[in-house]
């Protein structure tokens, strides 16, 4: 189970990601995963959970979009989806194909809120 | 309460794979071609390496760095035929590549042609982290059910070679060779398949010049 080393790579993109906008709390992060990503959403959910308010992001809450595994053809360009990892071009046939994606977990976006309105609120 | 969204569309591991390639590039420039071997446990990954040492007996210099969860057993058994250094992950399922770094430079082994690195015994997560490695090859042995491949499809997707070891037990066990091949190639096209055996040493010769192909092509570029 890797999915805490991949929680903490990730928590590391949100800080610096969120530092660009300056004093400000996360509240989303947002990531795509797909069938070659090589994660499983629930034990991410629980790496977050646990991991999140030790890197400073109590409020951060996460939110996993499953995208299709697609490949682009390697002969004729088209760009397919890749059902049950058979790599096969729809068009043309060929077997050679490059995934675009569905293989890694991208951080999507994160939302944040300046940390004065939160202030206000509380 | 406003939110404002920040876009990134950035691979987590971006800096991760930004790194394993800087490795990968200072190795090449060594003349040394790295191998990441995967596999699930007892599959034979210190076996298949210590008929490489006999086969090449001193042709190539080689080395390993060799990860498990506990004990440094299987360093001591290559250390008799190649530099070997134990990367001890203490629990964690795979490697990374600060660990390999580590356990490179404590080698102290020179600059050698082929640097194995033989990964902790999982199909699944060590498939997801790169280690600087030039080649992957997935080690999967004839008494796991040739079924392998379809069902963990990252490792042999991510993989240049299958080696398909144990074959000296085919007659015993329900294991086809051209199954797992099937399936394999329906992931990844392009994988070479290298049945072996370190007990009757069959293919050993064919899986030793494989790599040898391997290196000579890649330095060569």
């Amino acid at each position: 189970m890797h999915e805490y080393s991949l929680v903490r790579a990730l928590l590391r993109e949100v800080k610096k990601l969120s530092a660009t906008a300056g004093d400000v709390i996360v509240t989303q992060v947002r990531i795509q995963i797909g069938p070659l990503s090589g994660v499983e959403p629930e034990l991410l959910l629980t790496a977050f959970a646990n991991l999140a308010p030790k890197s400073s992001m109590p409020e951060a809450e996460l939110f996993i979009e499953e995208v299709p595994l697609m490949a682009e053809c390697s002969e004729c360009g088209t760009e397919c989806e890749i059902v049950k990892y058979r790599f096969l071009c729809t068009q043309c046939y060929a077997t050679r194909m490059r995934v675009t994606s569905g293989d890694t977990m991208l951080l999507e976006s994160i939302g944040v809120q300046p940390l004065s309105s939160e202030a206000q609120v509380s | 309460m406003t939110v404002h969204t920040i876009h990134a569309s950035r691979d987590v591991l971006a800096d991760a794979k930004l790194k394993a390639a800087g490795f990968r590039e200072q190795r090449t420039q060594e003349g040394t071609v790295v191998v990441n071997l995967l596999s699930s446990p007892g599959s034979g990954k210190t076996s298949l390496l210590e008929a490489t040492a006999r086969y090449w007996n001193g042709r190539h210099k080689i080395a390993t760095l060799v990860g498990d969860l506990a004990t440094d057993r299987d360093a001591q058994r290559l250390a008799k035929w190649m530099p070997a250094v134990q990367l001890s992950t203490g629990g964690a399922c795979h490697l990374e590549l600060p660990l390999v770094e580590r356990g490179f430079y404590a080698l102290g082994s020179g600059p050698v042609s082929f640097l194995f690195i033989e990964n902790v015994g999982n199909l699944v997560c060590p498939s997801s982290h790169d280690l600087g490695e030039h080649l992957r090859v997935a080690v999967l042995s004839t008494t796991e059910g040739d079924d392998k491949p379809a069902k963990y499809p990252k490792a042999f997707r991510t993989s240049q070679a299958m080696v398909v070891s144990k074959i000296d037990l085919l007659p015993h066990v329900p294991f086809s060779v051209d199954a797992a091949t099937t399936d394999a190639r329906a992931i990844q096209p392009e994988i070479a398949v290298l049945p072996t055996s370190t007990i009757s040493n069959d293919g050993i010769a064919t899986w030793c010049e494989f790599l040898e192909t391997q290196r000579s092509a890649l330095m060569n570029t």
